[in-house]
C-alpha cells in the first residue's frame, strides 16, 4: 500500500504525468480528431501521412480525448493529486506549528518579549502559537502555507466532477423558425450524449415565438431575446425567453441562446415543367446595414444545383431594423456560379432555370439545450484553484521564530517558506527594527 | 470624440515613435551605465503611455467595444498591458528595472505590428458582451506581460553567465536574476491559469459548454501543463541556473505560439474573430 502510494505520488511521476498530457494534447493538434474533423479531412491527413497510419490506429490517436486510455490516465493524474493533496495537508499543518531555527537567519538577540511582539505586530507578523514555553512563533501570510494544497486540491476536483459531466452530460441543438413548433419526438438537429446517459428528449413541443433583437448605437446586436412555449404532454404551456449570455433554466434542462440566429426565408422555386418547390432558407443575421449575412450551401433533390443565400437586413441598406430586407439567391454547380436573383418581400423574379418569388420573411434562432449535473462542482473547483495559485505565489509566508533564552530574553530568527531573496528588505527592517531596542 | 481612420494610424505611428525614443534611451542607458538616460527613458515611456491609452479610449468609443477583437486592437492593448504591467512590477520589485531592455522593444514592436493589420471595425458578436470575457482576455495580458519579465529575466541571467564585462556588470547577481525569473513565471502561471478558467467559464455561459478542446483551448491547455512542469522542476528537481532560464524561455515561445499563433493559425472561435 505505502510502495503504491509512493510511486503515485513520486516527484518523477507526477512530472512524467503532466509531462505525457501535453504531449497528447499536442499530438491532438497535429492529428486531426474525429470530435472537430470532417472524414474527409482525416482521410486527407492520412493520405498524406500514409507511413503513420498503423501508429495513428494502434494508439486511436484520431480520438484522444474520447478513449478509455485517456480517461484512465487522467483518473490516475487525479488520483496522484488526491493523494498528493491529502499528504501536502500535513506538510503544510506541520509547517504552520514548526519552529524549527535549521535554515533560518539570526536577526537578533536579547530581545524582551514586549519589544518583540510590538515589532512582530508592526511588521504583520502574527503570534501563532506559543507552544513550548521556550519559543514564540509569528507567521505573515500563515494561509500562504496552504496555497499549493489548494491549487491542487482544485485540480483534483475539477478533474474528476468533470469526467462525471463527460460521462453523464447530453445535449441537443435546435434551429427553430418562428412559428413553426417542433415535436419533441423531431430529431435534433445535431445531439450528443455521455456514455452512461441515453439521448436527450425535449420535455414537450418548443415554439419559437419571436426573436427580438435590441442594437446598439452602432448598429451592433446588443441582446438577442427568443420568445418560447414549450407545451408538455399533459396540455400545460410554459413561456420562456432565452437570451445569449443568460442561462434559461427549464425542467433541470439548460437552455442556451447561440449567436446563430436571422432571417429566415420562405421562397417557392418553380422550374420549368411548373413543378413548385417550397425551401424555407436561414441566413446570419448581418452585422451592419452595408454587410449581408449568409446562409449554408445545400442540396435539394429537385434541383442538381447547390442553393445559397444572403441578405441585407434592409433592401436601402440604412438600418438594421427594417420590414424590408433584401435577399439574394445563388445557384452553383462545381463550385461555379450557375445564376443569381435578388428579391423582397412578395416580389419574384427569375433564378437560372427557376421563376423564384419570396413570400414571407420571419427570424430563426439556434437554441442549445443540456442535461448535465456537477457544474457548480467544477466551477467551486476553479474557484479553489484560483485562490490556492494566487496565495501560493503572491503571499509567501515569513516566519519569526524567538527561542528564549536563559535570562528570559529572545534571539530571533526570520525565514521565508519560499522566494527568501525577494524578502531581505523585510528580514533586514525587522533586524533593525529589533536591535532598536538595544540601542535604546 | 470622432477622429479619422488616417488620424488614428498617425497618432499610433507617432507613439511607436516615442516608444522607439524610449527603447532607445533606455537600452543606451543600460550599455553605459548612465542612470540619467534610463531616468529619460521612463519618463518618455509614460508620455508614449499617455498618448497610448488615449488611442485605445478613443478607438474603444468609436468602435463600441473593448480592445480585443482585431489584430490591431488586441496587438495593441498586449503592448499596452506589457507596459503598464512593467511599471505597476517595478515598484512593487525595484529589482526588475532592467526587464526594461526586453519590455520597452516588445511594447514597440507590438504596437508598430498592429499597424500593419487592417484597422477596420468589427462588429462585436452579443456573446462577447460578458464580464468573464473581460477577465478571461484581461488576465492573459497581464500573464504575458509577466512572462516578458520572467523571460527578460532568463535571457540576462543566460548573457551575465557567459560573459561577465560591460553593461551585464550593471544587473543583479545572478541568483536574482534566476530566483526573480522563477518568481515571475510563477505569477504568469498563475495568471494564465485563471485567465484560462475564466473563459472556460465564459464558454459555459455562452455555449453552453465548459470545454471542447478547440486549438486555441488545448494550446492554453499545453502552456499551461509546460508551466507547472518548470514549477514542479524548479520545486522538486531544484532545477536552476541555465537549465532553468532555457526551460523558461522554451515555455514562453510555447505560450506565444497559444497567444498569437495559434489564434491566426488555427480554425477555432478564437481564430474566427481574431482575423
Ligand atoms: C499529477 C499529479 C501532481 C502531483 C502529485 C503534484 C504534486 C505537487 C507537490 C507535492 C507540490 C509541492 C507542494 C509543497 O511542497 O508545498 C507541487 C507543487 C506545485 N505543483 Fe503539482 N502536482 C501534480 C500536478 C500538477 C499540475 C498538473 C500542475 C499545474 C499545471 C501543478 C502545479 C504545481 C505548482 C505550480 C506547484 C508549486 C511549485 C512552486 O512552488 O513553485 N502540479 N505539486
Amino acid at each position: 500500500m505505502n510502495k503504491a502510494k509512493q510511486f503515485i505520488t513520486a516527484r518523477r511521476v507526477s512530472l512524467g504525468l503532466i509531462l505525457l498530457l501535453a504531449g497528447l494534447m499536442y499530438l491532438s493538434t497535429i492529428i486531426p480528431q474525429g470530435i472537430d474533423s470532417t472524414p474527409g479531412q482525416i482521410g486527407v491527413w492520412r493520405l498524406g501521412h500514409a507511413r503513420l497510419s498503423w501508429l495513428v490506429d494502434a494508439f486511436n490517436l484520431h480520438s484522444i480525448y474520447s478513449q478509455p486510455l485517456f480517461a484512465a490516465l487522467v483518473l490516475f493524474a487525479a488520483l496522484a493529486l488526491g493523494v498528493s493533496s491529502y499528504d501536502q495537508l500535513f506538510v503544510s499543518l506541520n509547517k504552520l506549528s514548526s519552529s524549527g531555527t535549521a535554515s533560518a537567519d539570526e536577526v537578533a538577540t536579547g530581545i524582551t518579549e514586549l519589544h518583540l511582539c510590538a515589532v512582530a505586530r508592526a511588521n504583520r507578523y502574527r503570534l501563532l502559537q506559543a507552544g513550548s514555553d521556550r519559543k514564540l512563533k509569528f507567521v505573515r501570510n500563515p494561509w500562504g502555507f496552504f496555497g499549493n494544497l489548494l491549487l491542487h486540491i482544485g485540480m483534483t476536483l475539477v478533474i474528476i466532477v468533470s469526467l462525471y459531466v463527460a460521462l453523464t452530460a447530453r445535449q441537443g441543438a435546435l434551429i427553430l423558425v418562428e412559428g413553426e413548433p417542433h415535436d419533441s419526438r423531431q430529431p435534433w438537429d445535431v445531439s450528443e450524449h455521455g456514455l452512461l446517459a441515453s439521448p436527450l428528449l425535449l420535455p414537450g413541443t418548443i415554439r419559437l415565438d419571436a426573436v427580438r433583437v435590441q442594437f446598439d448605437n452602432k448598429h451592433q446586436p446588443k441582446e438577442v431575446f427568443s420568445d418560447i412555449s414549450i407545451t408538455e404532454a399533459s396540455g400545460r404551456v410554459d413561456s420562456l425567453t432565452a437570451s445569449i449570455n443568460r442561462i434559461l433554466r427549464f425542467g433541470g434542462m439548460r437552455i442556451y441562446h447561440t449567436a446563430q440566429y436571422g432571417n429566415a426565408f420562405a421562397v417557392t422555386f418553380t422550374d420549368k415543367s411548373g413543378s413548385i418547390h417550397s425551401e424555407t432558407i436561414a441566413a446570419q443575421q448581418p452585422t451592419s446595414p452595408t454587410e449581408a449575412g449568409y446562409s449554408e450551401e445545400f442540396g435539394v433533390n429537385w434541383s442538381p444545383y447547390l442553393l445559397s443565400a444572403k441578405y441585407y437586413a434592409d433592401a436601402d441598406k440604412k438600418s438594421m431594423t427594417s420590414t424590408n430586407p433584401e435577399l439574394f439567391l445563388r445557384l452553383t454547380q462545381g463550385g461555379k456560379e450557375i445564376a443569381q436573383a435578388s428579391l423582397t418581400k412578395g416580389r419574384s423574379g427569375e433564378l437560372g432555370e427557376y421563376q423564384v418569388q419570396l413570400n414571407k420573411v420571419s427570424r430563426w434562432s439556434k437554441l442549445i439545450v443540456v442535461d448535465s449535473s456537477g457544474m457548480p462542482l467544477v466551477f467551486t473547483g476553479f474557484g479553489i484553484i484560483m485562490i490556492g495559485g494566487l496565495i501560493h505565489y503572491s503571499m509567501p509566508p515569513r516566519e519569526l521564530i524567538a527561542v528564549r533564552q536563559q535570562h528570559g530574553s529572545f534571539t530571533v530568527f526570520w525565514k521565508a517558506a519560499s522566494f527568501r531573496e525577494f524578502f531581505m528588505d523585510e528580514r533586514d527592517k525587522v533586524a533593525t527594527a529589533l536591535k532598536k531596542e538595544n540601542e535604546s | 470624440m470622432k477622429m479619422s481612420l488616417e488620424l488614428y494610424i498617425a497618432s499610433n505611428w507617432a507613439v511607436v515613435i516615442v516608444y522607439v525614443l524610449a527603447t532607445i534611451a533606455n537600452v543606451s542607458g543600460a550599455l553605459f551605465r548612465k542612470d540619467r538616460f534610463e531616468r529619460i527613458s521612463y519618463r518618455i515611456a509614460w508620455v508614449g503611455m499617455a498618448l497610448h491609452t488615449g488611442l485605445i479610449a478613443v478607438w474603444w468609443a468609436e468602435v463600441g467595444h473593448g480592445p480585443y477583437m482585431a489584430p490591431n486592437e488586441v496587438l495593441s492593448s498586449d503592448a499596452w498591458v506589457t507596459m503598464a504591467s512593467y511599471f505597476v512590477f517595478l515598484r512593487i520589485y525595484p529589482r526588475i528595472r532592467p526587464a526594461s531592455v526586453l519590455a520597452f522593444p516588445a511594447t514597440f514592436l507590438m504596437l508598430a505590428l498592429s499597424m500593419f493589420y487592417n484597422p477596420g471595425i468589427r462588429t462585436l458578436p452579443a456573446t462577447f458582451r460578458s464580464v468573464w470575457l473581460l477577465i478571461h482576455i484581461g488576465l492573459y495580458k497581464i500573464a504575458l506581460a509577466t512572462l516578458v519579465i520572467a523571460c527578460a529575466l532568463a535571457i540576462f541571467y543566460l548573457l551575465k553567465s557567459r560573459t561577465e564585462g560591460g553593461w551585464l556588470q550593471q544587473l543583479p547577481s545572478l541568483e536574482t536574476l534566476d530566483i526573480y525569473s522563477y518568481r515571475f513565471a510563477g505569477f504568469g502561471f498563475i495568471f494564465w491559469t485563471i485567465g484560462m478558467l475564466a473563459g472556460s467559464i465564459w464558454a459555459y455561459q455562452s455555449w453552453g459548454r465548459f470545454w471542447g478542446w478547440d486549438p486555441t483551448e488545448t494550446w492554453s491547455l499545453i502552456t499551461c501543463l509546460m508551466f507547472g512542469a518548470y514549477l514542479h522542476l524548479r520545486r522538486f528537481f531544484r532545477l536552476q541556473g541555465p537549465y532553468a532560464a532555457w526551460a523558461l524561455i522554451v515555455c514562453f515561445i510555447i505560450s506565444l505560439v497559444t497567444l498569437f499563433g495559434m489564434a491566426t493559425l488555427s480554425g477555432s472561435i478564437h481564430s474566427e474573430y481574431f482575423k
